[in-house]
């Protein structure tokens, strides 16, 4: 094979072999002679044979997973590329964009891309994640809207990981199927079964699911809303004592109820209903988590125990691999738990401490709602008592006293609680052995709740208008007080007035000679006027009290007392001078049947003396 | 594995200087090399790459009878055919993702597991593959052994023997190259 340059490697490879740069510039001006062509491309070689360094000492670059994609290439070469839309028949499915893919990114140089960041709350509670570095992260994609950002739980089916919407700008829970369990179809149809529950259960006491996708190693997740808080489980623990707030946290469980009663009547039982599965955020929102053992019933409420059956290897499997959600411990066939709080392994599905006997006994598919209901009963037990129905030193014991609903220990603590008798034959009922004789399902339960809360409220509203009522008797009497105090000034005023009447009178009587007749009706006209007095002091006292409301107003009302008893005193003038007109009146007729009898014209010269001119001029005689 | 005696057979052709059977090992190659990248990146954990080395040795497992002891040098063809299949995967790769660069693939699921400087590798390996083009056209023999050495992984040694060269002739033509493809890549 002869190369059309047959000079320019042997050349390359002499000139190297030649170590002195004199002597290899000699050689290359021998050999070259006059083709300085070829003598620069030795050249330019001995100088990259310099620079080259590790070039090509590497093998080609490593293969990756987009390495195969070509358009409507063959079936070998579409496994490769996940994603959602190679699970579909490109001609049947209408792909509007894949799932996960930012939107913005796309959108990037076309528009100013907005990117509003909301602040966080301040008391949106500690960081959930677990383990920032976790096996199961996905590759970081770099056209996904979706950052991973750690680990915050796992489960026997899936891991919780923390994520970030980037093109919404918010955080996410998203629950990923394990990638050990990603070939295994059953589980992949359970994942998938899980999240169609979550995402048709639409309540606010239940994390939205937000989308169900796939990430490019073909591995399901869905996405959900990041619940912070704290969980009842640890609220409930961190009370010095099982009656401290018992009212608020009451009326977290009655948001519980009210919740599982919306999944009861979309038939769909939870079967893990614990206090570890409740969060409660600090803007009053209670979420109930958890909806990976959740089952659905048929529509007669009954288990779907034909469809268990048909699917019994997804069953048992999924049974076994269910196991302490929330746990980095993934428990083992046996081993309960250190309190048997924790989700169980193994054929029984729960968590014992709060399990109904029937689930304990593993009649997975008999359960209905009232295995909720028991699970709600054991919530309130909780509160009440501070600790769940079941408790032992060790799982085991836990899960036995759950087998044999052995609840006698549950219920004498309940009796000793001290919380409403009503409250406590509530928990009760719910915890029957039996579940017929437990609330039909947590719809009731809720009613009984809230009929409890409105008879607490109603009580509570009773003594506090008997609180208000005393509290405005109180008021009153202070007001008594003053009233008092104002009137007794009025009627020292009024006292006054009838001393001056009774001086005027005193002043009539001494006049004298009155006869008893005319002395009884000048006393009766007095006493009507004694009455307009006190009417009129009536008026005053009034007066007065308003004074003593208002202490500003005081004086000036004071002086229209003062100003009203002058006036008084005018009237009673005014009076004297009409009562004297009319004993005028009288005496004169008396004169004239005095100066009838004989005896009587001294008398009757004797009045008409003491009415002398000055008296009569002030026109008395009418 | 169907396709297992076919390309024994073939191998032996060559072996024999049948240059038609030369054409027919390096598309059943090709597919063969394609098809086991799939079938394994779909099944590995997403981030985990493949080493072509490793991709090619067991695409030959799969493809030549090893257990027929073989006298002649069927080893060196298939990976001569290895090595320029390969090349055509990386190079055809490369090419795709540089128009995805250019937002050209609405229709794109795979997923990037390469970090910043992809493109500069990609740009790196289409450079590359021109150079070696014209490489091959001035010195065929040794653009094989770049090829064995960079795409198949083999060792200079390796290469020799595929190649039925001394290790020294291998190691010269090793360093000429190498300078060559420099020179003309940093041009």
């Amino acid at each position: 094979m002869k190369e059309p340059l047959p000079q320019l490697d042997s050349l390359f490879l002499a000139a190297l072999d030649i170590e002195s740069p004199e002597q290899r510039a000699t050689f290359l001006n021998e050999t070259c002679g006059t083709n300085l062509e070829l003598r620069h491309e030795v050249e330019r070689l001995l100088k990259s044979n310099e620079l080259s360094g590790s070039f090509l000492e590497q093998p080609a670059p490593e293969l990756d997973a987009t390495m195969m994609f070509r358009k409507g290439s063959l079936n070998g070469d579409v496994a490769i590329h996940a994603g959602p839309a190679t699970a579909f028949d490109q001609r049947q499915a209408v792909v509007i964009g894949r799932a996960g893919l930012s939107v913005l990114k796309n959108l990037e140089g076309t528009i100013n891309v907005p990117r509003i960041l909301l602040r966080d709350s301040i008391k949106d509670g500690p960081e959930p994640i677990l383990k920032p570095q976790s096996f199961e992260l996905p590759d970081r994609d770099s056209d996904s809207r979706y950052q991973l950002q750690g680990e915050i739980a796992r489960g026997g089916m899936g891991a919780i990981l923390k994520g970030r919407d980037t093109d919404l700008g918010r955080e996410l829970a998203i629950k990923v199927l394990l990638d050990s369990h990603k070939d295994k179809p059953d589980v992949v149809q359970r994942f998938i079964e899980e999240a169609q529950i979550g995402g048709q259960l639409q309540h606010p006491g239940i994390a939205p699911v937000y989308e169900l996708g796939q990430f490019a190693d073909r591995r399901p997740f869905f996405s959900m809303k990041l619940v912070k808080g704290e969980t009842f489980s640890k609220l409930l623990a961190d009370r010095a004592d099982p009656s401290v707030d018992r009212a608020k946290l009451v009326g977290i469980f009655e948001h519980v109820c009210q919740t599982v009663a919306y999944a009861h009547s979309r038939g769909v039982i939870h079967r893990d209903l614990k206090p570890a599965n409740i969060m409660v955020g600090a803007f009053g929102e209670v979420q109930v988590m958890d909806w990976g053992l959740a089952k659905v019933l048929l529509a007669g409420g009954v288990a779907d125990e034909k469809k268990a059956r048909n699917t019994q290897l997804a069953q048992s499997l999924i049974q076994t691999l269910r196991n302490n959600t929330g746990s980095d411990h993934p428990g083992t066939v046996g081993d309960l738990g250190s309190a048997g709080s924790q989700t169980q392994v193994g054929s029984v599905m729960g968590t014992p401490a709060y399990m109904p006997p029937e689930q304990a006994l593993g009649e997975t598919d008999h359960l209905d709602e009232r295995a909720d209901v028991f699970g709600l009963g054991a919530i309130l037990c909780e509160i009440l008592t501070g600790k769940p129905p079941y408790t032992a030193d060790n799982g085991t014991m836990v899960f036995r006293m759950a087998t044999r609903g052995k609840l006698s220990e549950c219920f004498s603590r309940l009796d000793q609680c001290g919380a409403d008798v009503e409250l406590i034959a509530i928990t009760k009922h719910c915890l029957a052995v039996e579940p017929s004789e437990r609330p039909r399902d947590a719809n009731v339960l809720t009613e009984r709740i809230t009929a409890y809360l409105a008879s607490v409220e109603t009580r509570l509203r009773v003594s506090e208008v008997e609180r208000a009522a005393e509290a405005a008797r109180a008021e009153e009497a202070l007001h008594t007080v003053a009233e008092t105090e104002a009137r007794a000034r009025a009627e020292r005023r009024a006292k006054r007035l009838q001393l001056i009447m009774a001086a005027v009178v005193l002043v009539l009587v001494s006049i004298g000679g009155v006869a008893a007749m005319r002395s009884a009706v000048v006393q009766s006209r007095l006493k009507d006027d004694a009455l307009n007095a006190e009417r009129v002091a009536e008026e005053a006292r009034e007066g007065a009290v308003k004074a003593a409301r208002r202490e500003q107003a005081l004086a000036q009302e004071a002086q229209d007392l003062q100003q009203r008893e002058s006036e008084l005193r005018q009237q009673a003038e005014v009076r004297e001078q009409t009562i004297q007109a009319m004993l005028y009146a009288a005496e004169m007729n008396l004169a004239g049947q005095a100066a009838d009898d004989v005896s009587g014209l001294r008398r009757v010269g004797q009045i008409t003396t003491s009415w002398g001119p000055e008296r009569v001029a002030r026109n008395l005689r009418g | 594995m169907g396709s297992m005696p076919d390309v024994t057979l073939i191998l032996s052709a060559i072996e024999n200087g049948d240059l038609a059977a030369a054409e027919a090992l390096l598309p059943l190659v090709y597919q063969e090399l394609r098809k086991l990248a799939a079938a394994k990146l779909s099944k590995e954990k997403p981030g985990q790459t493949l080493q072509p080395t490793m991709l090619v040795h067991e695409a030959y497992v799969r493809l030549v009878d090893v257990n027929q002891p073989q006298e002649w040098n069927g080893r060196g063809h298939f990976f001569a055919a290895a090595a320029e299949a390969m090349r055509r995967i990386l190079v055809e790769n490369a090419r795709r993702k540089q128009s995805l660069k250019r937002g050209g693939d609405l229709h794109r699921v795979a997923l990037e597991t390469t970090g910043g400087g992809a493109k500069d590798r990609n740009d790196d390996l289409l450079s590359l593959d021109e150079a070696l083009t014209q490489l091959e056209a001035r010195w065929p023999e040794k653009a094989r052994l770049v090829k064995l050495r960079y795409f198949v992984g083999l060792t200079v040694a390796e290469a020799a023997q595929a190649m039925k060269i001394s290790v020294a002739t291998a190691e010269r033509y090793w360093t000429f190259s190498r300078a060559w493809l420099h020179s003309q890549l940093t041009q």
